[in-house]
């Protein structure tokens, strides 16, 4: 749309070719982003797409012929997938209520003032830090059977050791355990950061009304919070729906498939089977999961910022 | 526009440049040997400590026959050997040498990615070869030669034994009272062998053994067996072990080696290349002369090994080359350093293990006695489908052990569910 000259005024409209740059210009700005996106994310995810209904071979990964919708039918009738898919789901809420407890109570533990906070703070920080094979090989060491300190302190106090890693009705519970010492610190920090930014003036008024310390937590740091926790659960549930190593280094899967959650058997089925095709039906799934979890996000979201609106 | 018809001309040479580096065809023998060049050879082993260079040394020993030949070494570790060299040759790529774990050999054979070598070893070096070469046929072509046979034994530390007061066990139910026995006078567990899913790959190349060893096999005459009764006698005995009290069922291979060379560890049945690595070590307490060796104390004498392969990658681009390492590496000299290197596991031929070794590790006869009795692990007629079945069996077993499932029943269990897999 061109721009009329305004009378009088002595302004001339934008040269039309000057016009089309200015129009362009954010199409410009964004086009590098785009291509990346487009060919290092899209394409890898449709091709990824596209392998799930062929029968394609890890040793032969350009042989493989539609299948149609084969992988899928086969992984919903196998019991297996769907006991992993149940994992999955029960290991990312434990995870995710656990690290957003455990992080929400540091980070308020560590918000106030005392005397060698800056330590208490790095101390917290540090599993965060720690690669995750290493964290999973003290884990490891920490949980064994036989000469673990876990078992030791336990027979040392008179109720026994367990077999955290061999015995399936512990060992969803042990890699669940691992799994928020290493991640808990992301929610304590980001929360933190949260909690800094509420006014000292309403904790006072709090103070003066007479609120204790976990009725001024309830009515003032929390309603700062809840958008926070939002973001943070939702991206805490999908690094759950796709955590690897942590699994995979404890248990890889076992026993018994009691840790058995989807990306262990996305990798056993590609790498261990060398069924590409299978694989990548089981990582659609996945991906199909992560997206519901994250329209209910939006949903609950946008429910809770209109009842804010009111 | 000219402009860009030139940058897509440059871009499109350049991507025709990559593709052209990226591999050899199936059908390309490449340059004659003797013009020479690089060989990539992919082993695991090259990783081992103590073991690793020696076996490398034997490896480059062929640029001494060709000067104008160079070796280099491509090492991935055990654990994601097979994962790498997959992703490697799909992408039509890789070593041109591969060492071939036994349980792999299958699927590399059936995808078509080995290059025939019946011609690479001249027919007099042939009469050499031994029986287990034959493993590496596929529908009567052969795709690969023995690099390596590991055999299994039982071994115990001679003092814990001894401060138990019992003798080197027989048969099953002395090797059940002598790991008691251990635990009880000495306070460590009795025996040490695998026992986890997290291990899955080796454990079931481990656990063979034992049906092994009560007469059983995974399949016979092209059908499964895996519900056979010596089996279900197998699962029974080792889960009887298991509950015992004396077996180790916390650690993992790489932590119950250290405590067997540390002398906190009876017994274990064991593979020879496990063996000469916890006693080689200076700083271990254990020393090779503090460890006795005998076959398996089981009803029959068979037992499991463990078999690798040397092949030809099919997209080589140096086939030529890499058929005439293989020459080098089946004739007497190499085999003999190769026999030195490998210590108590034996290579593709007769050669014989040095004296010195044999002195130094008193044990190591009876390791090279069990390649007369043993059997390797793939499931003989399924080959490219052993890991999915291994997973089945292990799974099931492991049902037994920690649920107390019956053997029988998880054993039918497994035979059905692989029944199934194969369509057998």
């Amino acid at each position: 749309m061109d721009i009329p000259a305004k009378a009088g005024t002595g302004v001339e409209a934008p040269k039309p070719r000057a016009h089309r740059g200015r129009r362009l210009a954010p199409y410009l700005f964004i086009a590098a982003a785009a291509v990346y996106l487009l060919l290092l994310t899209g394409a890898p995810l449709l091709d990824g797409v596209w392998l799930s209904f062929t029968d394609t071979q890890l040793l032969n990964p350009t042989g493989g012929v539609y299948t149609g919708t084969g992988n899928y039918s086969s992984l919903f009738s196998d019991s297996a997938f769907v006991h992993s898919l149940l994992i999955t789901v029960i290991y990312s809420a434990a995870t995710v209520i656990g690290a957003l407890v455990v992080g929400t109570t540091a980070a308020v533990a560590i918000n106030g003032a005392f005397r060698g906070r800056a330590l208490a703070r790095a101390i917290l920080t540090f599993p965060w830090a720690v690669p995750t094979v290493a964290a999973a090989l003290i884990f490891a060491w920490i949980y064994n059977k036989d000469s673990g300190v876990l078992n030791h302190a336990l027979s040392g106090a008179g109720l026994g050791g367990r077999g955290w890693l061999v015995d399936p009705t512990w060992s969803l519970f042990a890699v669940t355990l691992a799994s928020v010492w290493k991640v808990f610190p992301f929610v304590m920090l980001v929360v933190l950061a949260a909690l800094q930014s509420v006014p000292d003036e309403l904790y006072e008024a709090a103070r003066v009304d007479g609120a204790d310390a976990l009725n001024r937590f309830r009515t003032v740091a929390l309603p700062f919070l809840m958008p926070t926790l939002r973001v943070t659960a939702l991206l805490m549930t999908i690094w759950s729906f796709r955590r690897f190593e942590v699994i995979w280094l404890l248990t890889q899967g076992g026993p018994v498939d009691s840790t058995n959650a989807l990306v262990i058997n996305v990798y056993r089925e590609a790498f261990v089977n060398s069924d590409l095709g299978r694989s990548a039906a089981m990582g659609v799934v996945g991906l199909v999961l992560s997206t519901i979890v994250t329209v209910i996000f939006f949903y609950v979201d946008r429910g809770a910022a209109r009842k804010e609106a009111l | 526009m000219a402009r860009m018809i030139r940058i897509g001309a440059a871009l499109g040479a350049a991507l025709l440049g990559i593709t052209a580096c990226s591999g050899g065809g199936a059908g390309d023998a490449g340059p004659p040997a003797s013009e020479g060049g690089q060989l990539t050879v992919s082993n695991w082993q090259w990783l081992e400590p103590g073991r690793g260079d020696k076996l490398w040394s034997v490896v480059e020993g062929y640029s001494k026959t060709n000067p104008k030949a160079t070796l280099k070494k491509v090492s991935v570790t055990r654990a994601d050997y097979e994962k790498t060299i997959s992703t490697q040759l799909g992408a039509r790529n890789g070593p041109d040498l591969i060492v071939i774990p036994d349980t792999y050999f299958g699927k590399l054979a059936k995808a078509g990615l080995l290059e025939t070598v019946d011609d690479a070893v001249p027919a007099g070096q042939k009469q050499a070869l031994n029986a287990t070469n034959d493993f590496g046929k596929y529908k009567g072509k052969q795709l690969a030669y023995t690099w390596e046979t590991v055999n299994y034994a039982l071994f115990w530390n001679k003092s814990l034994l001894k401060k138990a007061g019992v003798q080197p066990p027989k048969d099953f139910a002395s090797l059940l009272a002598a790991a008691k026995a251990v635990k009880a006078e000495a306070g460590v567990p009795g025996l040490a062998v695998r026992s986890q899913m997290a291990e899955e790959t080796p454990w079931w190349i481990d656990f063979s053994n034992w049906p092994y060893g009560f007469g059983g096999r995974w399949s016979k005459d092209g059908k499964l067996t895996i519900d056979a009764p010596e089996n279900v006698q197998a699962v029974t005995a080792f889960k009887k072990m298991y509950d015992s009290g004396a077996m180790s069922t916390g650690d993992d291979a790489s932590t119950f080696r250290t405590k067997f060379a540390q002398g906190k560890i009876g017994m274990m049945i064991d593979n020879s290349s496990a063996l000469t690595t916890m006693v080689g070590g200076d700083e271990n307490p254990v020393k090779s002369k503090d460890v006795e060796a005998s076959p398996l104390p089981f009803p029959t004498p068979a037992s499991a090994n463990t078999g690798e392969w040397i092949g030809i990658n099919k997209y080589s681009k140096h086939k030529a080359l890499a058929k005439d390492f293989l020459k080098y590496l089946y004739s007497p000299d190499a085999q003999k350093a190769l026999a030195a290197a490998l210590g108590a596991s034996s290579p593709g031929t007769g050669a014989p293990t040095p004296d010195a070794f044999t002195k130094a590790n008193p044990w190591a006869p009876v390791y090279k006695k069990q390649t007369e009795t043993s059997h390797n692990a793939v499931v003989e007629g399924f080959e490219d489908k052993t890991p999915q079945i291994a997973h089945i069996v292990l799974s099931h077993i492991s049902e037994v052990l920690i649920k107390n499932a019956d053997p029988a029943t998880a054993l039918k269990a497994a035979q059905a569910e692989a029944s199934k897999l194969t369509g057998s």
